[in-house]
C-alpha cells in the first residue's frame, strides 16, 4: 500500500526516532510512506489561532504538493503523525472542501502552482492502523509485550475540538484507539483517567511551571496505574511529559515513549528505543531471549 | 378605534365587514391599520370596516355582533393573526349572531406579515391584499353545516405511568370504560421506584400504591400490561386499534404469590426495578405492590421452556394452584375506542453517552434513579445508601446537575426536575447520614414549581450542602476514591475534589419507541424528541390528530405535580368527547364529480389520511376522514375534485387580489 506522508518539523528536528520508527513499522507492514515533495510547515499554532484563510496556504501548498506526487503514485491518502501537523492538515482540507468560496480564494491566490482539488484525505497515523485492523495487526506480532503495562495518553490536537465536523480521530471524551493497539501487540492498558487531560502545551516556553504541575499530576496517575511506559502519539506531549519526569524523582518517574517505537519492538524492527529502555521493556515482559 | 362605513353602489348582494385587529404592538407597530380599513372600504363588497386593539377580547367581539345586526352583514373578515388560533372564536361570534360560521374568515396580517417584515409601508400594503384576498373568498364562501358522527364512548390510555393512572381513573371514574395499556409487567412507571417526593417529602408509595390498587381493582379499567399498541386506524370517535399482549406465563388470577416459584428458580439477572443495584429471579415479581400482582416469566432469562432443562417452578409441588402457564401465549386484542390518552412517559438519558463521567467504567458514579433506590427503604440498601463498590455508607457525596442537559453535545433543553430533586437526594441522605459532606454542582438553580424555592434554601441553608456553580468536567477513580474536576464560577478558580459517590442527574428523553408509536398514530414530534402539543397555550394537552390527548413526560420533562395536572386535563378533554353523542368534523372537505372521475386513483395514492376509495370504478370521500388539505384536488387529472369553499374560482379570485388585479 502507497501512502503520501507529512512529516512536519517536529519529526525532522527533535524526534526523529518517532518517525524512524515509523518507517520500520510500515515496512514491516507492507505500507510505503512517500514522503511529500518540498512539503511546508503546517502553520501550527498561528493557523489555529484565526480564521483567516491566509494562514493556511502553508498548508494548501504541501496538499498541492501531494496531490500532484498523488497522481504519480495513484494515491489520495496522506498520513501524518504529529498531532498538531494532523489537526492543521485535517481542518484545513474540510474547510476547502466544504466551503467552494474559500477554495477559490487561495486557487486564485496560488498562482504559481496547479489548482487544489481537494480531494485528499488527510488520515492520523493511528486511524490508518484502525482501517488496517487491529486484529490483521495481530497476526503480524513478533514479539507479543505480554505483562507490559502500558498508559494511553492522547493530549488534545487529535480530539479537539470537532469543529469543522471530522476532526477528531476518535471519541473526544472517552477514547479508545491506542487501546485498541496496545492490546494488539500484547501489552495491557492502564485505566488511565489522564489520558486527555491537557500537558500545558506552549506554556513550556514561558510558564514551564505550569507544564509542571500538569505533568506531574498526568505522570502520578500513569504510576498509580502501575504502567511501565506512558505512550504518546503527540511530540510536545512528549517534550512536556519527559520535562514533567526530569523535576520528579526517579522512583517517581514514567517513561515517556512514542507508540510508534513500541509498534516497531513489537514487529520485531527497530524500535529506535534508547538501548537502556528497550532492555528495561524485554526484562519486564520476560524476554531477555530477544536481546 | 374607528368605525367608517361606505356609501357606494355595489355590484354584490354580499355586505361583508372587515374588523382589523392591532394585537396590541404585534401588528400595530408594523401596519397601519387605519389604512387598512380605508382602503378595504372601497371594495365594492366590503359595507362596514373598523379597527380595534384585541378584537379576540369581549369587546372586540361585541363590536362584530353590533356590525352584524346594524349592518345586516353577510359575512366578515377578521384581519388579525393565524385562524390556528382564532378562527373558531370569530366563528363562534357568527354563528351566535345568527350568521353561518363559514361566512367567517380570517386574514392573517400578523404571523405573515407584520411579525415577518420591518418596512411599514411595504407591510400595510401587504395587509390590504391579504384582506382583501379573504374578502374575495367570503364573497364566495357557501354556507356548510359540520358533518356529524357517532362515536364508540370507550377510552385507551397509553402507558402506566402516574400520568396514565391518573387519566384513566378520573376517565372512569366519570362513568366511560378505559383501556389502559402498559408495556411493562406492572403500572406505577418511574414513580413506583422513587424514595420521597419533593418538595413535601410525602412518600412516593404511600400517593401512588392506592392509586395502582384503584385501577386494578375500577370496573372500568380493562389493564392490559406487557402489551403494546401495533396499529391504530380511524378517527376522532371511531378508532380501531390493535394491541398486542405478550404472555405473562403466570395467570394472575390464580397466583397467590407465595414466592415458593422464586424460592426455588436458579436463575437471578439483574433487577430493572432497583437499576441494576440487586438481583432477581427468572420468575419474579418486579416489587411487592406491583399491579397486576402478580409474578411473571423473564423468558430470556428463563431456563424453563424446555422442561427438560428445569421447569422447576411450573412443578405442582412448587406452584400448588397452577398458575405458572409455559404455554402461554401472545394475544392480539382489537378495540373500538372513542378517544386516546397518549402518556408514555421518559427514560434517563444512557450515561454511556457521557464519556468524561465514567458512569460506565467506574461503580460508585452512579444516575439519579439508582440513588433514588438506594434512598428508598424498600430498595437494595434498605434505606441508608451504600456505595456500590464496597457497599460501605459514603460520607462524601457530589451531586452534578444537568448531565446531558442544557448541554449542545446532549440534550439543549432543561430538564425541569434535576434541580429540585438533587436538593432532595441531599437532603435525605442529611438526615440519615448526618455528618456527611455534600457538593452539589449546579449551572442555574431552577427551582420554579410552588414551594420549590423554599425547598432549595432550606437544603443550602440547614443541611448546609455545598453548593458550587460550575460544571463538571471529568469524573473518574483512582485509589478507591471517586475524583471530581470542575470550576466554581463565582469564586472563578479550579476545583479538584474527592469524593466516595458521584450521583448524576441525568437528562430526560423521550421513552424508547416513541417515534414508532407517534408516526402509528400520526401525531407529531417535537425538535427534542417528545410529544408535540396542538398550542403550547390553547391547545396544550391535544395532538395535531383529534381525538388524541398528550400527558405527562412524554410532552416534556416534568415533575409529579405537573404531569398529575397534565392527565386530569387530559383527561377532561377527553371527557368532553366522551359525553357527546355525536361529534362534529369540519364540512370543508373534498367533494368528486363523479361524471368527471376517470378512476384513475392518483387521489388515494396522495391522500395523507386515507380517506379516499374507489366505489364503483370512481373516487368516493368518506367524508368524516378528509380533513380539507387540498392534495386530491391539486392532484386530480380531470378536475374532479373541489374542496368546499376553496373552489377553484375561489383561488384564482384571491390571487387577483394578491397580485393587485382586484
Amino acid at each position: 500500500m502507497e501512502v503520501l506522508y507529512y512529516p512536519g518539523c517536529s519529526l525532522k528536528n527533535t524526534y526523529p526516532e518517532f518517525e524512524k520508527s515509523t518507517y520500520a513499522a510500515c515496512e514491516k507492514l507492507g505500507i510505503n510512506l512517500v514522503e511529500i515533495p518540498e512539503w511546508n510547515c503546517c502553520g501550527v499554532v498561528p493557523s489555529l489561532a484565526t480564521d483567516n484563510v491566509m494562514r493556511h496556504l502553508g498548508a494548501v501548498r504541501s496538499f498541492i504538493n501531494a496531490q500532484e506526487k498523488g497522481k504519480e503514485i495513484g494515491t489520495n491518502v496522506v498520513v501524518t503523525l504529529c498531532s498538531m501537523c494532523y489537526n492543521v492538515l485535517k481542518r484545513v482540507n474540510l474547510i476547502l472542501k466544504e466551503q467552494a468560496d474559500v477554495l477559490k480564494n487561495v486557487n486564485d491566490f496560488i498562482d504559481d502552482q496547479p489548482d487544489y482539488v481537494p480531494e485528499l484525505e488527510i488520515v492520523h497515523f493511528l486511524n490508518l492502523l484502525k482501517n488496517v485492523g487491529f486484529d490483521k495487526l495481530k497476526e503480524r506480532i513478533v514479539i507479543p509485550l505480554r505483562g507490559l503495562k502500558v498508559a494511553p495518553y492522547y493530549g488534545c490536537a487529535l480530539l479537539r475540538p470537532d469543529r469543522p465536523k471530522g476532526v477528531p480521530i476518535d471519541d473526544p471524551e472517552n477514547p479508545t484507539v491506542i487501546e485498541n493497539l496496545i492490546r494488539s501487540i500484547g501489552a495491557e492498558p492502564a485505566e488511565f483517567p489522564f489520558k486527555t487531560e491537557c500537558c500545558g502545551n506552549y506554556h513550556i516556553v514561558f510558564e514551564p511551571g505550569i507544564v509542571e504541575m500538569r505533568t506531574k499530576k498526568i505522570i502520578g496517575s500513569a504510576r498509580s496505574e502501575k504502567a511501565d511506559v506512558i505512550l504518546s502519539p503527540c511530540p510536545l506531549c512528549t517534550y512536556n511529559l519527559q520535562h514533567g519526569n526530569e523535576t520528579l524523582d526517579r522512583s517517581e518517574q514514567v517513561p515517556v515513549i512514542f507508540f510508534t517505537q513500541l509498534l516497531a519492538l513489537s514487529l520485531g524492527v527497530k524500535s529506535h528505543l534508547s538501548t537502556e529502555m528497550e532492555n528495561q521493556i524485554l526484562k519486564k515482559i520476560g524476554g531477555e531471549k530477544f536481546v | 378605534m374607528s368605525a367608517l362605513t361606505a356609501h357606494r353602489e355595489r355590484p354584490t348582494k354580499e355586505k361583508i365587514g372587515v374588523f382589523v385587529c392591532h394585537c396590541g404592538r404585534n401588528i400595530a407597530t408594523t401596519v397601519d391599520t387605519k389604512r387598512v380599513v380605508e382602503e378595504i372600504l372601497k371594495h365594492p363588497a366590503v359595507v362596514h370596516a373598523e379597527d380595534y386593539d384585541y378584537v379576540c377580547s369581549s369587546p372586540g367581539q361585541e363590536l362584530i355582533e353590533k356590525a352584524i345586526k346594524e349592518k345586516r352583514l353577510t359575512g366578515f373578515i377578521v384581519a388579525a393573526c393565524s385562524p390556528s388560533l382564532h378562527e373558531t372564536t370569530f366563528r363562534e361570534v357568527a354563528e351566535r349572531t345568527g350568521l353561518n360560521p363559514y361566512k367567517c374568515e380570517i386574514a392573517n396580517i400578523r404571523e405573515q406579515d407584520s411579525w415577518v417584515h420591518e418596512d411599514k409601508e411595504k407591510a400595510t400594503e401587504k395587509a390590504i391584499k391579504l384582506t382583501k384576498s379573504a374578502v374575495e373568498k367570503v364573497i364566495r364562501n357557501e354556507e356548510l353545516e359540520p358533518i356529524k358522527v357517532g362515536l364508540y364512548k370507550k377510552a385507551l390510555v397509553i402507558g402506566g405511568g402516574i400520568a396514565g393512572i391518573r387519566a384513566a381513573l378520573d376517565i372512569a371514574d366519570a362513568g366511560f370504560p378505559v383501556v389502559l395499556v402498559e408495556k411493562g409487567s406492572t403500572i406505577g412507571g418511574h414513580m413506583a421506584k422513587l424514595a420521597e417526593t419533593f418538595p413535601t417529602l410525602d412518600c412516593a408509595s404511600c400517593i401512588l400504591t392506592p392509586l395502582m390498587s384503584a385501577v386494578a381493582h375500577h370496573s372500568n379499567i380493562r389493564l392490559l400490561t406487557l402489551s403494546e399498541i401495533m396499529d391504530v386506524e380511524g378517527y376522532l370517535g371511531n378508532f380501531h386499534v390493535r394491541i398486542k399482549k405478550n404472555p405473562r406465563y403466570v395467570d394472575p388470577e390464580k397466583c397467590n404469590l407465595c414466592n415458593d416459584c422464586v424460592d426455588i428458580c436458579p436463575v437471578t439477572v439483574s433487577s430493572e426495578f432497583d437499576e441494576g443495584l440487586s438481583l432477581r429471579k427468572a420468575i419474579y415479581i418486579p416489587f411487592p405492590q406491583a399491579v397486576p400482582s402478580s409474578y411473571l416469566i423473564d423468558l430470556d432469562a428463563c431456563l424453563g421452556m424446555n422442561p427438560i432443562t428445569c421447569g422447576k417452578c411450573a412443578e405442582p409441588d412448587i406452584c400448588g394452584p397452577e398458575a405458572v402457564n409455559f404455554d402461554d401465549q401472545t394475544e392480539i386484542i382489537e378495540e373500538d375506542i372513542g378517544v386516546i390518552v397518549v402518556a408514555t412517559g421518559y427514560e434517563l438519558y444512557n450515561p454511556e453517552n457521557i464519556g468524561e463521567y465514567g458512569a460506565d467504567k467506574y461503580l460508585d458514579v452512579i444516575t439519579s434513579l439508582q440513588f433514588e433506590r438506594l434512598l428508598s427503604p424498600s430498595g437494595p440498601a434498605v434505606g441508608i445508601p451504600k456505595r456500590p463498590s464496597d457497599e460501605k455508607i459514603p460520607k462524601r457525596i457530589a451531586f452534578i446537575h444537568c448531565v446531558g442537559s442544557r448541554d449542545e453535545r446532549h440534550q439543549p433543553y432543561c430538564s425541569h426536575i434535576c434541580c429540585t430533586y438533587s436538593a432532595k437526594h441531599a437532603l435525605l441522605f442529611k438526615e440519615l447520614v448526618p455528618d456527611a459532606d455534600i457538593y452539589s454542582f449546579y449551572i442555574d438553580i431552577r427551582a420554579v414549581g410552588k414551594n420549590y424555592e423554599d425547598f432549595i434554601r432550606r437544603v443550602q441553608e440547614e443541611a448546609g450542602v455545598h453548593y458550587i456553580r460550575g460544571k463538571v468536567s471529568r469524573i473518574y477513580e483512582q485509589d478507591g476514591k471517586v475524583k471530581i474536576f470542575g470550576v466554581d464560577t463565582l469564586l472563578n478558580k479550579r476545583i479538584e475534589i474527592e469524593v466516595d459517590m458521584a450521583v448524576l442527574a441525568l437528562s430526560m428523553v423521550p421513552a424508547h419507541g416513541i417515534e414508532d408509536l407517534a408516526s402509528k398514530m400520526r401525531i407529531q414530534i417535537d425538535g427534542s424528541g417528545f410529544l408535540q402539543e396542538l398550542h403550547p397555550k390553547l391547545h396544550p394537552v391535544e395532538s395535531a390528530t383529534s381525538g388524541i390527548f398528550l400527558a405527562g413526560a412524554a410532552q416534556s420533562p416534568k415533575d409529579i405535580q405537573d404531569t398529575v395536572a397534565q392527565a386530569s386535563a387530559a383527561a377532561s378533554k377527553a371527557l368532553g368527547i366522551l359525553t357527546q353523542e355525536k361529534i362534529s368534523h369540519i364540512p370543508t372537505v373534498a367533494t368528486v364529480d363523479t361524471d368527471l372521475c376517470s378512476g384513475c386513483r392518483l387521489c388515494i395514492s396522495v391522500c395523507p389520511y386515507g380517506a379516499i376509495k374507489l366505489i364503483d370504478e370512481k373516487a368516493e370521500v368518506k367524508e368524516v376522514l378528509c380533513e380539507g388539505c387540498g392534495a386530491c384536488v391539486s392532484t386530480c387529472p380531470s378536475d374532479a375534485i373541489s374542496l368546499r369553499n376553496h373552489t377553484d374560482e375561489q383561488v384564482s379570485s384571491m390571487l387577483k387580489a394578491l397580485v393587485g388585479e382586484i
